[in-house]
């Protein structure tokens, strides 16, 4: 290969002749054969450029290139005439002195424009949320439907993935909350979450019999248009909604052959029975189910800015080895602007173990006054009511939301549930107490 | 006994579609080598040997069986819906692979060979019946349900006298003449026998001799058929490694493992690497279909079109050696293979390019960030990229182990990288920009099977390049209406005017360059409850909780 310069007689500007042929050299993949360009010193409307070229034979231009060489800006080429296309070849010593120095055509290539992608920052699964419970606006309950449909349909996925999805459906609109989203739906029977707390799956659709109500069961878990309209041939059921903050519970009424009738029509649907109590009967002691949290292996308190839980906030602490509820933060947190701990674990003393677990769960596992006494009970009316910063853990407080299918009220800084059957209640604060 | 026309049209789709991913581009490239593996996979298997003919013979019973050209039975649709006349049209993409090397690209020339490939007797012109247009509704309704079906269609008409025979030459990825020089190379050069689609291509367009102009072009340009063209090689050079003395397919030899790359999101940030094996082609059903690991079967299940979920845990020390693990339950490949290279590229998801995770599904689209992982001695290479501003990467390189380096959030950042050389070629082969246009669908809410988007929750469409503005363009398939059109500038995101259900195309372009999506919006009733192959549980003492169903445990399943 040899490299000569083809002279050409232009108009114009150096730099928009030289856009234009970049523009070119790119779009066509030219740069192997024409890499560089010059033209004269103090060039005026009209000007004489010089091409640098790489082919086989001086002169002769190499086919591939013939697209830059039908630019009309370029028709005017200092050469013989005619065709094929010919050049009178320069070699570079012959223009020095005449032209600027040499500019790679690359030079001129746009730079890229690029639409930047808002990857999703995905949270600790066990961070608490935000402290708001408010609902998201009208038509929360059409949407809220349409995620359970959404979940059924999936089957399993990511924590991420539901966030994004609670996201687009603007249930969860920065995308912060998808901790209390999936707890929500756990606490309704719908999605349960795997222990590392990254990945859920949709639960079976079952039939639950309410708390207190004889006549009335809920459907919990999968379910899709089919699903419901099919029941829906048997007896048609009422919505009854969650303030925005969950899908509607779907509840069945009708005698006590009704279960039977709607399982016949629907084999996918499994029977549960009196839920409730059977989820309270099978639930450990509070203690039990502590020592079932998982352990976090490596964590050095010394480590890390350490925030203990005082009953009401994380107050800055020095660890000393209790046993509490601990926010750690990284070292320097507030220079840096870190706006959240990187771990939220629960140290048990007696294991010497950080335990990893929901935030509400470790939470009243560090209030020894919640413990105490976990929560109020009104036999007369089958309500129980927490204090609403002293929820127990999520499987705890499942019997409780199983008993009417609902979400608990809140009513004057308490959580109230209601369709509490006295047995239920009665287990639950046996579990719950301090030993 | 021959295998009837139906039973070829059915293969050949199942071919050209079976293992695509959805939103892929699907060419009808059909040789020799392709009917082999079809004929394999009929409901009455053709032996090799006679796979050429048979399909030949079927086409000429169904199009001219009176020596006149009547298409009239490969009109319309099979009970399933699927095109009557993929067949016929793969024949005459045939017909293109069998123009010679210095045939000029001319009506003329190339009915000849339809002539040939049809049996009719030699003439210049259409065949008789075969009337000017005529095969032109076919392809426009092959181009239809590619993309009712989800993927992108290749075949367009071209300019004055080209217009109807460019529909068969742009399927036609390899001629007869590129596939008899490329088998020559192979047993010529004797290439590693663990490369892989990419790695292939590269060492072929360095070859110094040996490659016709045809070839040469269709490797350096273009991203769409830059793709097909390397898997159609591939497949040649699988072929002519993997010898001929067994029936059945001679294709994929390997099931071929591509590598996911996992991270924590919080915490510790661990990064994992997974074996991400492709689906196989030609082959209907990943079902019974396992890998064999550490002594344990683990079966292949269907992750998303194109794809089986990710299994097996990764080490950088494989990396450098390269991987194969035993296959149970598919004939046509006993094994499973990860490849040996010097650099992986992990883009971003395509159907969630939101979420963290990469995976080497295809190179990266312009604008979009990937990762690059690197043998440590390939770093001063890229460093030189960077310093000539063709590349760029966030923070300091992150020590993998074993040699391995991974650059994060990498983006090329120019359009020209002719002017650059570097030791490793295949570097810029596969970075390189291909277009000077991405587009990057994001956003919404997915229908799970990856499908498409869900009514009321449609994706946003990002558009980046080089340059200043693209003209965006949104379209009807059903009715090939332009709904949306404008010029907008690059590196911008845009909230379309989705109408509702139904399917889509989006067109960029930016100067020469241009990119296509396929949007699928389903309406909520497609929605049906899945079980979840992975069913998750609340685990008490005496109990397995599922929701609201609580399920006593036996005394070797109590915690």
């Amino acid at each position: 290969m040899e490299r000569w310069y083809a002279g050409f007689s232009v108009y114009g500007r150096p730099s928009a002749v030289l856009e234009q042929i970049s523009t070119v050299v790119r779009r066509h993949n030219l740069l192997h054969w024409v890499p560089r360009v010059c033209w004269e010193k103090k060039p005026g409307s009209k000007f004489y450029l010089f091409i640098a070229i790489d082919s086989e034979t001086k002169g002769v231009p190499p086919e591939e290139i013939s697209p830059l060489l039908e630019l009309p800006l370029l028709r005017t080429r200092i050469g013989p005439p005619g065709l094929p296309i010919r050049f009178n070849a320069f070699d570079r010593s012959e223009l020095q002195g005449f032209v600027t120095s040499d500019v790679g055509v690359h030079n001129f290539a746009p730079a890229l424009r690029r639409a930047m992608l808002h990857e999703r920052r995905q949270q600790d699964p066990f961070a608490e949320p935000p402290a708001h419970e408010a609902p998201v606006g009208d038509e929360s309950d059409a949407r809220w439907e349409r995620l359970l449909f959404w979940i059924s349909a999936s089957g399993q996925g990511s924590v991420d993935g539901l966030r994004s999805a609670g996201l687009a459906m603007g249930l969860d609109p920065a995308g912060a909350q998808t901790g209390r989203l999936l707890r929500r739906l756990r606490l309704l029977g719908h999605v349960e979450l795997a222990a590392s707390g990254r990945r859920w799956s949709v639960t079976p659709a079952a039939l639950a019999a309410l708390g207190d109500q004889p006549g009335e069961w809920v459907l919990c878990g999968a379910r899709d248009a089919r699903l419901l309209e099919r029941l829906s041939e048997i007896s048609v059921p009422r919505q009854r909604f969650q303030s925005g903050l969950a899908p509607p519970a779907v509840i069945f009424s009708g005698g006590s052959d009704l279960p039977d009738r709607l399982l016949a029509h629907a084999p996918e649907l499994s029977w549960a029975g009196p839920a409730a109590l059977r989820l309270a009967e099978a639930l450990p002691t509070l203690d039990e189910w502590a020592s079932t949290l998982p352990a976090l292996e490596g964590i050095h308190a010394p480590m890390f800015e350490v925030r203990r839980f005082d009953g009401t906030t994380f107050q800055p602490a020095v660890f000393t080895g209790e046993s509490g509820f601990y926010e750690l933060w990284p070292e320097g947190a507030e220079e840096s602007g870190a706006v959240a701990p990187r771990y939220t674990l629960y140290y048990d003393a007696s294991r010497r173990a950080w335990l990893r677990g929901e935030w509400y769960g470790l939470r009243f596992l560090a209030d020894s006054e919640a413990r105490a006494q976990p929560f109020a009970y009104e036999p007369a009316k089958h309500r129980a009511a927490f204090s609403g910063d002293r929820r127990p853990p999520e499987i705890f407080e499942r019997a409780l939301v199983l008993s009417s299918g609902c979400l608990p009220r809140a009513s004057n800084g308490w959580l109230v549930y209601d369709g509490i059957s006295p047995r239920v209640a009665e287990v639950l604060l046996e579990r719950l107490s301090s030993a | 006994m021959m295998a009837e026309y139906q039973d070829w049209n059915q293969g050949v789709i199942r071919y050209v579609t079976g293992g695509l991913a959805l939103g892929r581009p699907a060419f009808l490239h059909v040789d020799e080598e392709v009917l082999i593996a079809i004929g394999a996979t009929l409901s009455t298997p053709v032996a090799p040997q006679q796979a050429q003919g048979d399909f030949l013979d079927a086409v000429r019973r169904e199009v001219c069986p009176r020596g006149v050209v009547d298409l009239m039975r490969v009109r319309g649709s099979t009970s399933a819906g699927e095109p009557l006349c993929v067949g016929f049209l793969a024949a005459t993409v045939l017909a293109a692979t069998w123009m010679g090397e210095d045939e000029a690209v001319s009506e003329a020339n190339y009915f000849v060979r339809l002539h040939e490939v049809l049996g009719l007797q030699p003439a210049w012109g259409r065949p008789t019946g075969y009337h000017r247009g005529v095969e032109e509704p076919l392809w426009q309704q092959w181009n239809r349900w590619l993309q009712l079906s989800g993927w992108l269609p290749t075949a367009f008409p071209g300019e004055g006298a080209y217009r109807y025979i460019q529909y068969p030459i742009s399927q036609a990825l390899l001629r007869r003449a590129d596939v008899e020089r490329l088998r020559r190379l192979f047993q010529a050069r004797r290439p590693r026998s663990e490369w892989d689609p990419q790695s292939l291509a590269s060492a072929l367009l360095h070859e110094p001799t040996g490659l016709s102009s045809h070839l040469r072009m269709l490797l350096s340009r273009d991203g769409e058929r830059w793709e097909a063209a390397c898997e159609a090689i591939y497949e040649i050079y699988v072929s002519d490694t993997s010898g001929r003395d067994e029936p059945g397919p001679q294709l994929g030899r390997a099931l071929r493992a591509e590598l996911l790359r996992f991270q924590e999101s919080w915490g510790e940030r661990a990064v994992r690497y997974h074996y991400y094996p492709r689906a196989i082609r030609a082959v209907e059903s990943a079902e019974g279909i396992c890998v064999v690991m550490e002594g344990e079967e683990k079966p292949l299940r269907r992750e998303r079109p194109g794809w089986f979920e990710p299994v097996g845990t990764v080490l950088p020390a494989d990396l450098a050696r390269g991987v194969e693990f035993e296959i149970r339950g598919a004939l046509s490949v006993p094994t499973m293979r990860l490849p040996a290279r010097s650099f992986w590229i992990l883009v971003r998801d395509p159907d969630d390019p939101e979420s963290s995770l990469h995976a080497s599904w295809g190179p990266p689209q312009v604008g979009d960030s990937f990762i690059l992982l690197i043998r440590e001695s390939l770093l001063p290479q890229l460093e030189r990229l960077a310093s000539e501003d063709l590349l760029e990467w966030a923070g300091e390189p992150v020590n993998i182990g074993s040699g391995w380096l991974e650059l994060r959030r990498c983006v090329v950042l120019a359009e020209a990288w002719g002017a650059v050389f570097v030791e490793e070629q295949g570097l810029i082969d596969a970075l390189a920009p291909r277009t000077s246009v991405g587009l990057r669908i994001s956003g919404g809410v997915r229908v799970p099977d990856h499908s498409g988007w869900l009514d009321g929750y449609a994706p946003d469409v990002a558009v980046s390049g080089f340059g200043e503005t693209a003209a965006l363009r949104l379209i009807a398939v059903e009715t090939e209406e332009t709904l949306f059109e404008d010029v907008l500038p690059l590196g911008s995101v845009h909230r379309l005017p989705w109408p509702g259900p139904g399917t889509y195309r989006i067109e960029a372009y930016a100067g020469s360059g241009r990119a296509r999506r396929m949007v699928k919006i389903h309406p909520w009733d497609v929605l049906r409850a899945a079980v979840p192959a992975d069913v998750e549980c609340t685990r008490l003492p005496d109990a397995l909780v599922k929701g609201a169903l609580v399920l006593p445990v036996s005394g070797d399943e109590r915690l």
